[in-house]
């Protein structure tokens, strides 16, 4: 029988990331994948042959630049793509678009409204400030607040004295970046609804929350959390991986097998072993045992504890705690391999922003639909349209001259109000997505080679990640910090000793994806003694 | 223009409840107080008027829900006329089935609800409890002065290290609990909790009531716990015989024996500031007054705006206010009724109750989707009283007022109110035929009131009831201003005492808390 230091359960950027940083801490270490690819959720195909595209997610890449350089992965092959932050389409036939360079970007702005571009200059800052507070939190493992120990109290009361110390108009400050919803945040910077819904797109896509749900604005924070202040002052960068999302994967994979670590591809995992209490290993599903001293799961916690174990095995309260965490897919994915380069007759030729993406969202009122429309289990009959044409930034995904589109559909339920997912029903949302893009760029229908659409439950059966949702669990404030997925177990720690969660279900969970795993790892380590 | 002749020690801008209370305890406290309020009656939104004649009801807001017993006493309301109609007011929840669901943890309800849903009646006591222990462990925080952030006064630390002991010993699973559901909806938080339709919608719509927001906007559940605790210092909800004018009433009496000079139809056309400090106001009449202390219990925004001026406050202040949200959402209706409407599956002692007709959870969701984008809502949530029941002097004998608080209505609509007005009068009066068939043939006269004619009538702006939506950014601390908090306000002398202070509600807590914060500052003023 084999044995390990320490079993990672799934593939996924966090699985990854967490057997990355073990593997350098020394420990030996056994990642087990479900599927033939790595990446979990990041994961990408090739649609046709020599056309690669991300199959689940969009494809930008939000791994933290600490894991990048911590873990050396630009010795491993990994190279980023540094990409303006996309273009709006909006529906008079104009476009609003984010440049890096903050001399063009507010100029753009200006286009729209005179008074955004200072607006700009105000926010970019006040989201820089919000940036800066929360980006050592995603590195900071969260300690339980409830537990009743001596230590817990001496530090609720400690950060208790911090914050009652603080500035009050900073707290007000802070309080209406973390409780306003997207719409009237914005409204204090920006007059121009074109200006609004470029930003409420980049922060609320992919998540439940429409423009006008309260504490929606603390969202827009994500695009700067990597950005640096001495930035030329313009929009945050989309960051690319050279070589498409598979490279990620495969730089993790190369650092792991450098240090020592194991990856075995098509490997299910259907049991976690336990013995008195603590986990000691894990069973395939080809029968196979295998044994470490910590397992540590990269499924999402309804997976992870509702699957793994037999639920009489789990601690009172756990299940019930667990079915109560909210998982609803929000996303669907199209991947389209064209024959030659879509146009956007909207957009200057040669405009650089095109290479951050185009979104289709003409304006606040209707994401808010669409959004309520999720809520009722309705598909979007206006649906917000991401779309990537990665290509662009990286020809090498293609053959010479052609491309591929990357189309992520926000607010598509996961379960519909009144039936399953059925192929008509997909079929009708790829056709009403389909239109809608070649209303923006005329001809493409004609330029596609070959389409495929998932909807949540497609992502489900695939990735594992259930209902769909590429989040792992809905990124509320009642879902998120110490709440991620409660207080007892967002810090990766779990009831059963030895097991250990890595996945975006913990806090951070979708911010920075690579954030959890290299938290539980550093937990990892020290208790196997491996601290490198 | 003449001097007034007496001297006082401090004005109070405004006679609504709350500027009512303030006075009353400056005045106990020995201070000369006037008070001038610019219509023709005291109370603004609290008061009883005539649907037609003979038929007296109150009308805007129509409970007493959370004026707390200290106050009551400390101004002896009862002894200056203060009658209730009645108290412990339960609140009913309609079905459409007829199986109208009492809200009470009371043993004999619980186990009228076992025979429906055993889970959901275990879950209702449980839940009751849980709101209970929350709403008491933050009461200290919610319903006293907002603590100080800063300066030699700052007692914030102190505060929340109260708070952080205070939710430990709630206990691990409850503290616990409370974390979650402070930023959580309340519509997961009751789809979590109940599973009984009726159940979910009516604790949904106690949360949503008065507020801007839907079931799944989060941070919702807090409204529940907020209510609980303004609640805590209550007798329960109650009815005041004669309708809500009778507290204000009540509350004239008690400071006319306190001493307190009373002027009404005295509009205040702005308050004089000299260096910095506010040292009197001038009356629309002309009239000049000073006094060491100025409260104001109108619309902060109205009070720093207009009477103080934009010229006397710095820039950011003026922003902030600027900023503060009020989207008005609750309609009310009142209505004339020659005889009792029949509500069938109703106790005849359960007329009188507090009654919420309430749409399914999807249906109030879609209700605040429509509110979002200034449409009629399709389903209406609604509040309603018949308060003749218990208080007969209100209407001729054996006839009735009812009154309806009708939830998600926007201040605008497409097309403008005046299309649109009848088309909620019709929704309305139809779902509530659902429950009373014989409504609409009783009707001997109604008034719809809208936001924009609470706006226009109680000087509310965005016909929003409490002065400032109450929200994690506009309470506490931060209400209605971080600058404007506690009271004070960047001019010495001046202090507001108003709804759009904290903590809100028709409590008086604000008068009475501005009035302590004055009288602690006696000295320097």
């Amino acid at each position: 029988m084999e044995r390990h230091d320490a079993i990672i359960i799934g593939g996924g950027l966090n699985g990854l990331t967490a057997a990355a940083y073990l593997a350098r801490f020394g420990a030996r270490v056994l990642v087990l994948e479900r599927n033939a690819a790595l990446g979990g959720a990041d994961a990408s195909y090739e649609i046709v042959p020599g056309f690669n595209i991300a199959r689940y997610n969009l494809g930008i890449s939000t791994l933290p630049a600490r894991i990048v350089s911590e873990l050396d992965l630009a010795r491993y092959g990994l190279r980023f793509i540094r990409v303006d932050g996309g273009i709006s389409l909006l529906k008079d036939g104009g476009y609003i678009a984010s440049y890096r360079d903050g001399v063009i970007h507010r100029r753009e702005l200006a286009r729209h409204s005179l008074k955004d571009a200072d607006g700009w200059t105000r926010f970019r800052r006040d989201m820089l400030r919000g940036a800066q507070q929360l980006r050592p939190l995603l590195a900071t493992t969260m300690s339980d607040p409830t537990r009743r120990s001596f230590s817990t109290l001496r530090r609720l009361l400690s950060t208790a004295s911090r914050w009652g110390a603080r500035d009050v108009d900073e707290l007000h400050e802070l309080t209406r970046l973390w409780t306003l919803s997207c719409a009237e945040f914005l409204d204090a910077y920006f007059h121009s609804d074109a200006v609004k819904t470029r930003l409420a797109g980049d922060a609320l896509a992919g998540t439940s929350l429409g423009p006008h749900a309260p504490t929606g604005a603390r969202h827009l924070i994500g695009a700067f959390i990597d950005e640096m202040a001495t930035a030329s002052g313009g929009a945050p960068a989309r960051v690319l991986a050279s070589g498409g999302p598979a490279a990620v994967a495969g730089a993790l994979r190369a650092a792991i097998e450098a240090h020592g670590g194991t990856i075995r591809t098509d490997a299910e995992v259907t049991d976690v072993l336990l013995r008195e209490g603590a986990a000691r290993g894990v069973v395939l599903a080809n029968g196979e045992e295998i044994q470490a001293r910590a397992v540590v799961s990269d499924l999402d916690l309804k997976r992870t504890f509702l699957a793994l174990f037999p639920w009489s095995a789990l601690p009172g309260g756990l299940v019930e705690k667990v079915g109560r965490f909210r998982m609803r897919g929000v996303s669907a994915k199209i991947n389209i391999a064209l024959d030659s380069a879509p146009e956007f007759p909207a957009v200057p030729a040669g405009c650089p922003a095109l290479l951050g993406g185009v979104r289709l969202a003409s304006s606040l009122d209707e994401m808010d639909r669409a959004a309520d429309d999720w809520r009722d289990g309705i598909p979007p009959r206006v649906p917000l349209i991401d779309m990537l044409i990665p290509t662009l930034a990286d020809p090498t995904l293609a053959p010479h001259g052609r491309h591929v589109l990357s189309v992520a559909v926000h607010y598509v339920p996961e379960s519909l109000h009144d039936g399953a997912w059925t192929g008509e029903r997909r079929d009708e949302l790829t056709d009403l997505v389909v239109d809608r893009i070649a209303e923006a760029s005329p001809g493409i229908k004609d330029r596609i080679v070959a389409l495929e659409m998932l909807t949540p439950p497609d992502i489900e059966s695939e990735v594992g990640v259930t209902g769909g949702d590429l989040s792992h669990g809905e990124t509320t404030l009642d879902q998120s910090f110490f709440n991620r997925p409660s207080p007892a177990l967002a810090g990766y720690e779990t009831p059963i000793r030895n097991l250990y969660l890595c996945s975006q279900s913990v806090h951070p969970g979708p911010l920075g994806v690579g954030n959890a795993g290299a938290n539980a790892a550093a937990l990892v380590a020290a208790a196997l003694g491996k601290r490198g | 223009m003449r001097l007034a002749d007496r001297s006082f020690d401090a004005i109070v801008i405004g006679g609504g409840h709350n500027g009512l209370v303030a006075a009353c305890y400056l005045a106990k406290a020995g201070k000369r107080v006037i008070l001038f309020e610019a219509s023709d009656h005291l109370g603004g939104a609290v008061t009883t008027g005539e649907i037609t004649p003979d038929y007296m009801i109150s009308t805007a807001s129509h409970l007493i829900e959370a004026l707390p017993r200290r106050i009551e006493k400390e101004l002896k309301l009862s002894r200056n006329g203060l009658r209730f109609a009645a108290r412990n007011l339960p609140t009913i929840a309609l079905s459409r089935d007829k199986r109208h669901l009492v809200l009470s943890s009371r043993r004999r309800d619980i186990a009228a609800l076992r025979e429906w849903n055993a889970h959901d009646a275990a879950a209702l006591v449980e839940f009751s409890a849980r709101l209970k222990a929350y709403a008491a462990a933050l009461r200290p925080l919610l319903l006293g002065v907002p603590p100080s952030f800063t300066g030699p006064s700052s007692d914030a630390v102190t505060a929340l290290r109260r708070l952080v002991w205070r939710m430990r010993r709630l206990g691990q699973p409850s503290f616990e609990d409370l974390l979650r559901v402070l930023p959580a909806s309340i519509g997961d938080l009751v789809d979590a909790t109940f599973e009984t339709p009726l159940l979910r919608a009516a604790f949904a719509f106690e949360a949503l009531r008065g507020t801007a927001e839907g079931p799944y906007s989060p941070g919702t559940a807090f409204n529940l716990i907020y209510r609980r605790a303004l609640q805590l210092e209550t007798r329960g909800t109650s009815l005041p015989r004669g309708g809500m004018g009778a507290l204000v009433t009540a509350l004239r009496h008690s400071a006319e024996g306190l001493g307190v000079a009373i002027r009404t139809g005295a509009a205040v056309r702005c308050i004089i500031v000299e260096n910095n400090v506010a040292v009197g106001v001038e009356t629309v009449a002309g009239e000049f007054l000073r006094a060491p202390a100025i409260l104001s219990s109108v619309d902060p925004r109205a009070t720093m705006l207009d009477l103080v001026g934009a010229a006397n406050i710095d820039a950011g202040l003026a922003m902030r206010l600027a900023q503060t949200s009020r989207r008005g959402a609750t309609a009310k209706l009142n209505l004339a009724l020659d005889g009792l409407p029949t509500i069938s599956g109703l106790a005849p002692a359960e007329y009188g109750a507090r009654l919420l007709v309430v749409p399914s959870l999807g249906e109030l969701d879609q209700a605040f989707a429509s509110f979002k984008r200034g449409e009629v809502p399709a389903e209406l949530g609604m509040e309603v009283t018949i308060p003749s029941v218990a208080d007969t002097s209100l209407a001729p004998a054996g006839h009735h007022v009812m009154s309806v608080l009708i939830q998600h209505v926007p201040y605008e609509v497409a097309g403008g109110w005046t299309l649109q007005r009848d088309r909620l009068l019709d929704r309305v009066i139809e779902t509530l035929a659902r429950y009373a068939p014989d409504l609409r043939a009783r009707i001997i006269a109604g008034e719809m009131l809208l936001a924009p004619d609470i706006e226009a009538k109680f000087g509310l702006a965005g016909g929003e009831w409490h002065c400032g939506e109450m929200r994690p950014d506009q309470l506490l601390m931060f209400r209605p201003t971080p600058e404007l908090a506690r009271y004070r306000t960047p001019l010495r002398g001046l202090y507001l005492c108003g709804a759009g202070s904290h903590p809100g509600g028709i409590s008086g807590l604000a008068g009475q808390l501005a009035a302590r914060t004055v009288l602690s500052e006696g000295g320097r003023a």
